[in-house]
Order: C-alpha cells, then structure tokens, then sequence
C-alpha cells in the first residue's frame, strides 16, 4: 500500500520523480484525485511556501516544489470530473510593453500554476489590447503585471486605464510586481495589489479569490 | 574603442554572486541545487562569447549631479557625483555575455523547466558582471602605467542615476557596441549586458558604494553579505 506521505514530502522536497511515481501508484490502488491534491498537494504546497516565509529554504526550493506538484497535476487534471474544481482562479500575467525582463514573471506563473492556478502566461512587452483581450477571452480572475526598469513600470498606469475602458474593471483583481515597483506605487495606481516576491503573489492571488 | 573578446575562461564567475541572484542572502544552495548551478555553469561555458568595449574620454562635473563628457551632459545624482568629483578623465564602457546566450536563454523559455530557465537567467547576470570585472581591470591595468587610478565603476539605472541617461551614455559608442542596442525603454539587447563608467584619478580612491543612502532596495550592488 501506498504511503501517501510520500506525496506530501515529494513535493516539500521538490522530487518530481517519487510525486510522480506516488501519484501514481496511488491511483492504482483507487484513490481519489481531489484527495491527493486537497490532502497532500495543496499541503505541500503550503508547507513549502510556510518555510520560504520563515527564511528557511529559498526561491529554488519552491521552483522544485512547484515542478513536483506540477508533475502530479498534470496526471490529476484529466481524471476530475469537473475540472474547474481543481482552479483556484484564472490568472493573466504578463511583462508590460517596452520590457522584455521575465524570469521573475515567469517564476510568479510557475509557482501560481503550482499552487492551483490556471495561468496564461503572456510573455513579455505585452499591449494593453493584449492584456484586455486576455482578459476576455479567458474570463480571467486577476491579471498580474510585471516591470523591470522605472522606464516601463509606467505602462501599467496605461493598461490599467484600458482595463477601465472595457469594463472589466469590477470583474478582474490586478496585481503588480517587478523590482522598482513598490507598494506606494501601487497605491498611487489605485486598486492594485503589490508584491515583492513569488510566494507573497501565491499568497495575494489567493487573498483575492477568497475575497471574490 | 578598444574592442575585447573574452573567453568563458578569462572571467573570474562568482558562485556567491551567483547564490545572491538566486535569492540566497546570507548561506548556500544545498548539495544538489549546488550541483545544478555547477551544471548550468558548465554549459554556459559552452555557449556564452562574452564580449566589451571601452572608450575613454575628458570631462567634469559640472555640478553636485551633472557630469559633462565630450559636451554630453549626463544627470548621473549626487551619489555618484561625489564619488567622481576629482575625475578629470573617465572610461566608458559596455560589457556583454552574448547574443548567444540570450538565444539560449530565449530558447529555454519554450521548454517547461522553470528552474533551468531560472538558474541560467542568474548566470548570465553574472557572465555580465564578470565582464565588467574584466574590462574595468583591464582600464584600470592601462592607467596604472601613467600612475593613475580607477574609481568604483557606476551604471545607468542604479545609485539613483536613472536608466534613461542610457541612451547619453551609448551616443559615446560607435553604433551597437558589441552587439548591443538599447530600445526605446533603454533596454539592452542582448539583456545580459551592462554598461556603465569609471572615473579616472591621480589618487587610489576607491570607496565603498553608498547603499546606505540608496533607496533602491533590490539594486545588485547592494551585496548582503554571504556568511
């Protein structure tokens, strides 16, 4: 029988390999996918993220736990019933026009998607059309900005006011971040949630669902 | 401009540098993330053509922020004013890991492997850095023979001088040094490039960075130290 532990310790560890090979040795023996993810995933998830908050293992830890509960995810997904259980929420992210800096966007998107989001990854120098059209065609939750240079993180301001002219205002959560972006800024955007480090985005991207 | 290309092998890469970029402040990567960074190193030895140019010219400033090079003015702020009010001759330069290696790093972005992508994107910050390195040495080698001295070098986008005085700085440049062109938003291209100055001086006056009056918190001269 299956030690289901395995699983939760696979992913605090960050051993896609043993998340894996438990996942799947616990399906065979007719455990329930929602159980797996709700029961030892998410838990993993948490502990690691826990950990990170608490100085005590760092971004490449969670890149490695995020992979883990990736790889039996994807072996989940397919067998939920309604697979919209398993999203905790439809995210839009990306690197605004003018910069093309995104491996902290791209870490935030890994670590969302780790934790339970659905993630469309734009890319970098994204338009306002492109954000907005995102938006819509998605029917996005929360749409995540990201700026390197004190040159671009202006745009924001710009996508912002595009998000206003279609309407979506009241139906998206926006979230900033980037490494001169700053809280205050955030504030001075008006409605925005800012945060200074990929698990602190996992943590406000959930902070917002909870509060839909 | 004096033109150099470098060898993977010419750079001195710094495997604390390299843990600060992966967010380690203050301790190490465990065993096996350590092997994966002795990995990535490995292969960017293979891919990386780091590259620099450096040119020098006459200038002053002109006051506690401006500096004045061959009649380009740049807004460079007062903290790094300060730090080159006895220059009288600068050296401009720009240093890069490669077109190479931004393919490679571009490439990365199609696979899945976000910690590959993350642990090279760290890397080639610090091909970048090693470069500079490299190249200020070399400027600071030349000097030395006419008794002279090099200041800390400074960069557009940091110590409060801000990135778009980029663009003054490579008007200094035969067109794309090395390869490398800014965009509109003073972007380099290839992005693991930094470009920057040093000042020349009579006296050995290198002084510490002014990170504690620096309000740029995730500036990457403002090194914690690794313990």
């Amino acid at each position: 029988m299956t030690d289901l532990n395995l699983l939760y310790e696979a992913v605090v560890a960050g051993k896609l390999e043993i998340a894996v090979e438990t996942t799947n040795s616990a399906l065979a023996e007719g455990i329930g996918p929602q159980t797996l993810i709700n029961e030892y995933l998410i838990k993993g998830m948490e502990e690691i993220g826990q950990r990170f908050e608490d100085g005590k293992v760092f971004v490449p830890n969670l890149l490695m736990s995020a992979r883990a509960m990736k790889g039996s995810l994807d072996i989940l997904k397919p067998l939920l019933k309604d697979s919209t259980n398993t999203v905790l929420g439809k995210i839009v992210i990306g690197t605004v026009k003018g910069d093309l800096h995104d491996i902290g966007k791209n870490l935030v998107a890994s670590l969302l998607e780790g934790c339970g989001f659905e993630v469309i990854n734009l890319g970098v120098d994204v338009t306002s059309e492109k954000f907005v059209n995102a938006i819509k065609e998605n029917n996005a939750d929360i749409i995540c900005m990201s700026a390197l240079l004190t040159t671009t993180m202006t745009y924001m301001k710009e996508v912002i006011a595009a998000i206003d002219a279609a309407g979506l205002r009241d139906k998206v959560k926006i979230m900033i971040g980037g490494a001169p972006v700053t809280d205050s800024y955030a504030t001075k955007l008006g409605g925005c949630s800012y945060s200074d480090n990929a698990n602190a985005a996992v943590q406000t991207a959930k902070r917002l669902m909870a509060a839909n | 401009m004096k033109h150099l290309q470098l060898l993977f092998s010419d750079l001195s890469i710094n495997r604390d540098d390299i843990y600060l970029n992966l967010g380690y402040g203050g301790t190490s990567p465990d065993a096996e993330i350590t092997q994966m960074v002795e990995n990535a190193i490995a292969k960017a030895s293979e891919i990386s053509h780091p590259s620099a140019a450096y040119i020098f010219c006459e200038g002053a400033m002109i006051s506690k922020s401006y500096l004045t090079l061959n009649e380009v003015q740049m807004k460079i702020g007062i903290i790094i004013g300060r730090n080159l009010d006895n220059s009288s001759q600068f050296a401009l330069f720009v240093a890069t890991a490669g077109i190479d290696y931004d393919e490679y790093l571009h490439d990365l972005k199609h696979s899945d492997d976000i910690m590959t992508q993350f642990l090279a994107d760290a890397i080639g910050s610090e091909i970048a850095e090693a470069t500079v390195r490299y190249v200020t040495r070399k400027i600071a080698d030349e000097v030395q023979k006419d008794g002279l001295f090099i200041t800390n070098s400074y960069s557009p986008g940091y110590c409060s001088w801000h990135v778009r005085e980029q663009k003054q700085l490579f008007s200094m440049f035969p067109d794309s040094p090395c390869g490398i062109v800014l965009n509109d938003s003073c972007l380099m291209h290839p992005v693991k490039s930094v470009s920057g100055l040093v000042g020349i001086t009579l006296s050995n006056e290198f002084r510490a960075y002014s990170c504690d009056i620096c309000t740029l918190k995730t500036c990457y001269k403002r090194k914690e130290k690794v313990t």
